[in-house]
Protein backbone atom coordinates (compact mmCIF):
# COMPACT_ATOMS: atom_id res chain seq x y z
CA UNK A 1 0.00 0.00 0.00
CA UNK A 2 1.25 3.70 -1.11
CA UNK A 3 1.40 5.75 2.26
CA UNK A 4 0.44 8.83 0.41
CA UNK A 5 -2.70 7.25 -1.72
CA UNK A 6 -5.03 9.17 0.54
CA UNK A 7 -5.61 6.14 3.00
CA UNK A 8 -8.61 4.69 4.03
CA UNK A 9 -10.84 7.59 1.73
CA UNK A 10 -10.21 5.69 -1.38
CA UNK A 11 -12.49 2.63 -0.10
CA UNK A 12 -15.16 4.94 0.29
CA UNK A 13 -14.51 6.30 -3.19
CA UNK A 14 -14.95 2.96 -4.68
CA UNK A 15 -18.28 2.64 -2.49
CA UNK A 16 -19.56 6.13 -3.63
CA UNK A 17 -21.04 8.61 -1.18
CA UNK A 18 -24.65 6.15 -0.59
CA UNK A 19 -22.69 3.99 1.63
CA UNK A 20 -24.35 4.57 5.48
CA UNK A 21 -21.96 1.61 7.19
CA UNK A 22 -19.05 0.02 6.05
CA UNK A 23 -17.20 -2.71 8.30
CA UNK A 24 -14.75 -5.26 8.36
CA UNK A 25 -13.68 -7.33 11.04
CA UNK A 26 -15.36 -9.47 14.16
CA UNK A 27 -18.69 -9.87 14.11
CA UNK A 28 -19.31 -9.02 17.82
CA UNK A 29 -22.53 -8.19 20.54
CA UNK A 30 -21.24 -4.53 20.67
CA UNK A 31 -20.95 -3.60 16.70
CA UNK A 32 -24.39 -5.61 16.59
CA UNK A 33 -25.65 -3.28 19.02
CA UNK A 34 -24.63 0.02 17.86
CA UNK A 35 -25.47 -0.76 14.30
CA UNK A 36 -29.02 -2.14 15.37
CA UNK A 37 -29.19 1.45 17.36
CA UNK A 38 -28.27 3.32 14.14
CA UNK A 39 -31.47 1.04 11.78
CA UNK A 40 -33.72 2.02 15.03
CA UNK A 41 -32.93 5.75 14.29
CA UNK A 42 -34.12 5.04 10.59
CA UNK A 43 -36.97 2.96 12.18
CA UNK A 44 -38.25 5.87 14.08
CA UNK A 45 -38.46 7.92 10.89
CA UNK A 46 -40.07 5.32 8.83
CA UNK A 47 -41.19 2.47 10.71
CA UNK A 48 -41.83 0.08 7.60
CA UNK A 49 -38.77 0.80 6.42
CA UNK A 50 -36.77 0.80 9.38
CA UNK A 51 -38.69 -2.72 10.60
CA UNK A 52 -37.36 -3.93 7.60
CA UNK A 53 -33.95 -3.14 7.91
CA UNK A 54 -33.32 -4.29 11.27
CA UNK A 55 -34.86 -7.62 10.23
CA UNK A 56 -32.78 -8.49 7.07
CA UNK A 57 -29.69 -7.04 9.44
CA UNK A 58 -30.63 -9.59 12.27
CA UNK A 59 -30.79 -12.58 9.83
CA UNK A 60 -27.74 -11.93 7.90
CA UNK A 61 -25.47 -10.82 10.04
CA UNK A 62 -26.13 -13.59 12.63
CA UNK A 63 -25.65 -16.01 9.06
CA UNK A 64 -22.16 -14.15 8.54
CA UNK A 65 -21.37 -14.37 12.00
CA UNK A 66 -21.92 -18.03 12.31
CA UNK A 67 -21.06 -19.81 8.94
CA UNK A 68 -18.07 -17.79 8.23
CA UNK A 69 -14.80 -19.89 8.23
CA UNK A 70 -13.03 -17.11 9.39
CA UNK A 71 -13.19 -16.68 12.89
CA UNK A 72 -10.97 -15.16 15.78
CA UNK A 73 -11.08 -14.79 19.78
CA UNK A 74 -11.51 -11.73 21.61
CA UNK A 75 -10.13 -10.96 24.42
CA UNK A 76 -12.91 -12.44 26.52
CA UNK A 77 -12.17 -15.79 24.82
CA UNK A 78 -15.57 -16.17 23.14
CA UNK A 79 -15.22 -16.90 19.44
CA UNK A 80 -16.75 -14.89 16.68
CA UNK A 81 -17.06 -15.22 13.29
CA UNK A 82 -15.39 -12.22 11.01
CA UNK A 83 -17.29 -10.84 7.98
CA UNK A 84 -17.94 -7.94 6.13
CA UNK A 85 -21.15 -5.66 5.94
CA UNK A 86 -22.29 -2.51 3.99
CA UNK A 87 -25.50 -1.10 4.35
CA UNK A 88 -26.00 1.68 1.68
CA UNK A 89 -28.59 4.54 0.84
CA UNK A 90 -30.24 5.22 -2.62
CA UNK A 91 -33.21 7.62 -3.01
CA UNK A 92 -35.30 4.69 -3.67
CA UNK A 93 -34.13 1.95 -1.62
CA UNK A 94 -31.51 0.73 0.93
CA UNK A 95 -29.12 -2.54 -0.17
CA UNK A 96 -27.70 -4.77 2.68
CA UNK A 97 -24.34 -6.99 1.72
CA UNK A 98 -22.66 -9.29 4.06
CA UNK A 99 -19.69 -11.21 3.27
CA UNK A 100 -17.55 -14.26 4.93
CA UNK A 101 -15.10 -16.87 4.00
CA UNK A 102 -16.82 -19.87 3.42
CA UNK A 103 -15.77 -23.68 2.86
CA UNK A 104 -15.98 -24.98 -0.94
CA UNK A 105 -18.16 -27.69 0.22
CA UNK A 106 -21.18 -26.19 1.05
CA UNK A 107 -21.33 -23.25 -1.60
CA UNK A 108 -23.36 -25.63 -3.77
CA UNK A 109 -26.50 -26.70 -1.51
CA UNK A 110 -26.28 -22.61 -0.60
CA UNK A 111 -26.59 -21.73 -4.52
CA UNK A 112 -29.17 -24.45 -4.90
CA UNK A 113 -31.59 -22.94 -1.53
CA UNK A 114 -31.01 -19.31 -2.90
CA UNK A 115 -32.01 -20.12 -6.22
CA UNK A 116 -34.67 -22.01 -5.16
CA UNK A 117 -35.94 -19.38 -2.56
CA UNK A 118 -35.70 -16.76 -5.65
CA UNK A 119 -37.90 -19.06 -7.83
CA UNK A 120 -40.82 -18.78 -5.67
CA UNK A 121 -43.31 -16.44 -5.22
CA UNK A 122 -45.15 -15.06 -1.90
CA UNK A 123 -47.69 -17.70 -1.11
CA UNK A 124 -45.01 -20.39 -2.24
CA UNK A 125 -41.99 -18.62 -0.39
CA UNK A 126 -44.38 -18.68 3.25
CA UNK A 127 -45.21 -22.60 2.57
CA UNK A 128 -41.91 -23.24 2.22
CA UNK A 129 -40.64 -21.50 5.38
CA UNK A 130 -43.49 -22.70 7.38
CA UNK A 131 -41.91 -26.60 6.27
CA UNK A 132 -38.17 -25.47 7.57
CA UNK A 133 -39.82 -24.32 10.28
CA UNK A 134 -41.28 -27.46 11.78
CA UNK A 135 -38.02 -28.95 11.47
CA UNK A 136 -36.08 -29.19 15.32
CA UNK A 137 -33.60 -26.81 16.14
CA UNK A 138 -30.46 -27.49 14.88
CA UNK A 139 -31.18 -29.87 11.92
CA UNK A 140 -30.62 -29.01 8.69
CA UNK A 141 -32.64 -26.64 6.53
CA UNK A 142 -32.96 -24.52 9.66
CA UNK A 143 -29.96 -22.41 8.84
CA UNK A 144 -31.89 -21.48 5.35
CA UNK A 145 -34.79 -20.45 7.36
CA UNK A 146 -32.94 -16.83 7.75
CA UNK A 147 -32.48 -16.82 3.74
CA UNK A 148 -35.86 -17.31 3.70
CA UNK A 149 -37.23 -14.60 6.01
CA UNK A 150 -34.49 -12.37 4.37
CA UNK A 151 -36.68 -13.11 0.74
CA UNK A 152 -40.06 -12.39 2.15
CA UNK A 153 -39.21 -9.20 4.55
CA UNK A 154 -37.52 -7.91 1.29
CA UNK A 155 -40.09 -8.77 -0.99
CA UNK A 156 -36.64 -9.28 -3.59
CA UNK A 157 -34.65 -11.51 -4.96
CA UNK A 158 -31.44 -12.25 -3.01
CA UNK A 159 -28.17 -12.12 -4.60
CA UNK A 160 -24.93 -14.64 -3.76
CA UNK A 161 -21.95 -14.02 -5.43
CA UNK A 162 -19.15 -16.59 -5.21
CA UNK A 163 -15.23 -15.76 -5.43
CA UNK A 164 -12.75 -18.28 -5.00
CA UNK A 165 -10.01 -18.47 -2.01
CA UNK A 166 -7.41 -19.93 -1.01
CA UNK A 167 -7.16 -23.65 -0.97
CA UNK A 168 -10.60 -24.98 0.04
CA UNK A 169 -12.34 -21.68 0.70
CA UNK A 170 -14.43 -19.18 -1.07
CA UNK A 171 -15.72 -15.65 -0.57
CA UNK A 172 -19.82 -15.56 -0.19
CA UNK A 173 -21.29 -11.93 -0.50
CA UNK A 174 -25.28 -11.77 0.24
CA UNK A 175 -27.01 -8.91 -1.16
CA UNK A 176 -30.29 -7.85 -0.67
CA UNK A 177 -32.19 -4.71 -1.96
CA UNK A 178 -35.22 -3.10 0.47
CA UNK A 179 -37.21 -1.11 -1.41
CA UNK A 180 -38.09 2.58 0.70
CA UNK B 1 -47.47 -22.06 41.67
CA UNK B 2 -45.39 -18.87 40.80
CA UNK B 3 -45.90 -16.13 38.58
CA UNK B 4 -43.17 -16.36 35.44
CA UNK B 5 -42.31 -12.73 35.03
CA UNK B 6 -39.17 -11.23 33.29
CA UNK B 7 -38.28 -8.13 32.71
CA UNK B 8 -38.01 -7.71 28.65
CA UNK B 9 -34.04 -5.58 27.66
CA UNK B 10 -32.63 -4.14 24.78
CA UNK B 11 -28.81 -4.59 24.67
CA UNK B 12 -26.91 -6.43 22.64
CA UNK B 13 -29.82 -8.80 21.78
CA UNK B 14 -33.40 -7.92 22.55
CA UNK B 15 -35.27 -10.14 24.93
CA UNK B 16 -38.93 -9.94 25.36
CA UNK B 17 -40.64 -9.22 28.66
CA UNK B 18 -42.75 -11.81 30.20
CA UNK B 19 -45.64 -11.72 32.43
CA UNK B 20 -47.23 -14.94 33.13
CA UNK B 21 -49.42 -15.17 35.91
CA UNK B 22 -51.06 -18.02 37.66
CA UNK B 23 -53.62 -16.86 39.48
CA UNK B 24 -55.40 -15.61 36.08
CA UNK B 25 -54.15 -17.71 33.20
CA UNK B 26 -53.00 -14.42 31.69
CA UNK B 27 -49.85 -15.28 30.16
CA UNK B 28 -48.23 -12.14 28.18
CA UNK B 29 -45.51 -11.75 25.71
CA UNK B 30 -44.34 -8.30 24.76
CA UNK B 31 -41.08 -6.53 22.78
CA UNK B 32 -38.64 -7.92 21.07
CA UNK B 33 -36.97 -10.97 20.90
CA UNK B 34 -33.72 -11.65 19.62
CA UNK B 35 -31.54 -14.10 22.11
CA UNK B 36 -28.22 -15.40 22.81
CA UNK B 37 -30.01 -18.85 23.76
CA UNK B 38 -33.43 -18.76 21.97
CA UNK B 39 -33.82 -22.55 23.27
CA UNK B 40 -32.97 -22.00 26.78
CA UNK B 41 -35.25 -18.86 27.32
CA UNK B 42 -37.91 -20.45 25.64
CA UNK B 43 -37.70 -23.83 27.50
CA UNK B 44 -38.14 -21.93 30.79
CA UNK B 45 -42.17 -20.39 29.45
CA UNK B 46 -42.90 -23.68 28.17
CA UNK B 47 -42.02 -25.75 30.99
CA UNK B 48 -43.71 -22.88 32.97
CA UNK B 49 -47.18 -23.53 30.68
CA UNK B 50 -46.87 -27.34 31.36
CA UNK B 51 -46.43 -26.96 34.95
CA UNK B 52 -49.65 -24.83 35.02
CA UNK B 53 -51.61 -27.13 32.85
CA UNK B 54 -50.68 -30.18 35.10
CA UNK B 55 -51.48 -28.39 38.17
CA UNK B 56 -53.89 -25.27 38.11
CA UNK B 57 -55.92 -26.87 34.89
CA UNK B 58 -57.38 -23.26 34.69
CA UNK B 59 -58.13 -21.50 31.48
CA UNK B 60 -54.87 -19.70 29.45
CA UNK B 61 -55.43 -16.67 27.97
CA UNK B 62 -52.36 -16.30 26.00
CA UNK B 63 -51.67 -12.32 24.84
CA UNK B 64 -48.89 -11.65 22.30
CA UNK B 65 -47.69 -8.37 21.46
CA UNK B 66 -44.18 -9.15 19.66
CA UNK B 67 -43.41 -6.07 17.46
CA UNK B 68 -40.44 -8.00 16.38
CA UNK B 69 -38.52 -11.54 16.45
CA UNK B 70 -36.19 -13.17 14.54
CA UNK B 71 -36.50 -16.89 12.97
CA UNK B 72 -35.00 -18.66 16.00
CA UNK B 73 -37.45 -17.05 18.45
CA UNK B 74 -40.08 -17.80 15.13
CA UNK B 75 -38.99 -21.59 15.68
CA UNK B 76 -39.57 -21.20 19.50
CA UNK B 77 -42.91 -19.62 19.26
CA UNK B 78 -44.29 -22.30 17.50
CA UNK B 79 -43.45 -24.80 20.08
CA UNK B 80 -44.99 -22.38 22.86
CA UNK B 81 -48.31 -22.40 20.39
CA UNK B 82 -48.04 -26.10 19.78
CA UNK B 83 -48.36 -26.62 23.67
CA UNK B 84 -51.30 -24.19 23.77
CA UNK B 85 -53.03 -25.90 21.17
CA UNK B 86 -52.39 -29.41 22.38
CA UNK B 87 -54.06 -27.97 26.26
CA UNK B 88 -57.08 -27.48 23.54
CA UNK B 89 -57.39 -30.65 22.18
CA UNK B 90 -57.64 -32.63 25.63
CA UNK B 91 -60.19 -30.53 26.77
CA UNK B 92 -58.29 -26.84 27.88
CA UNK B 93 -60.03 -23.56 27.44
CA UNK B 94 -57.43 -21.41 25.52
CA UNK B 95 -57.58 -17.61 24.48
CA UNK B 96 -54.70 -16.16 22.19
CA UNK B 97 -54.82 -12.73 21.71
CA UNK B 98 -52.07 -11.32 19.28
CA UNK B 99 -51.43 -7.61 18.78
CA UNK B 100 -49.57 -6.08 15.79
CA UNK B 101 -49.12 -2.63 13.98
CA UNK B 102 -51.19 -2.07 11.19
CA UNK B 103 -48.52 -1.16 9.22
CA UNK B 104 -46.85 -4.06 9.96
CA UNK B 105 -47.79 -6.55 6.96
CA UNK B 106 -44.88 -9.24 7.90
CA UNK B 107 -45.82 -9.40 11.08
CA UNK B 108 -49.39 -10.26 9.86
CA UNK B 109 -48.10 -12.82 7.53
CA UNK B 110 -46.67 -14.04 10.40
CA UNK B 111 -49.54 -14.35 12.88
CA UNK B 112 -51.79 -16.29 9.60
CA UNK B 113 -48.71 -18.85 9.18
CA UNK B 114 -49.03 -19.41 13.02
CA UNK B 115 -52.86 -19.76 12.40
CA UNK B 116 -52.07 -22.13 9.45
CA UNK B 117 -49.37 -24.14 11.45
CA UNK B 118 -51.19 -24.51 14.56
CA UNK B 119 -54.24 -24.55 13.65
CA UNK B 120 -55.19 -22.39 16.83
CA UNK B 121 -57.90 -19.63 16.78
CA UNK B 122 -55.73 -16.49 16.97
CA UNK B 123 -57.29 -13.24 17.61
CA UNK B 124 -55.74 -11.05 15.64
CA UNK B 125 -56.08 -7.06 16.45
CA UNK B 126 -53.79 -4.34 14.90
CA UNK B 127 -53.24 -1.09 16.61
Amino acid sequence: MNENDNGVLKYLKLFGDEVRILYNGPIEGKLLSSIGAYLRAILKNNPKVGRKLLAVYVELVQNTAYYSASRCILESGKEVGVGVLSISEFDDKYIFSTGNKIKNEGIFSMLDKCEYINSLNRENLRKYKRKQRKLPFGEKGNAHIGLIQVALISSNPITLNINPDKDDFSFLSVTVKINK
Amino acid sequence: MENLIIEGSHGTFFTPSVNFNAETGVCELAGESFLEDTIEFYDRLNDWLNNFIEEVKKPIKLIIRLSYFNTSTSRALLDLLTIIKEYEEVGGEVFVEWHYDESDTDMEEDIEDYIIDTDLQIEMISF
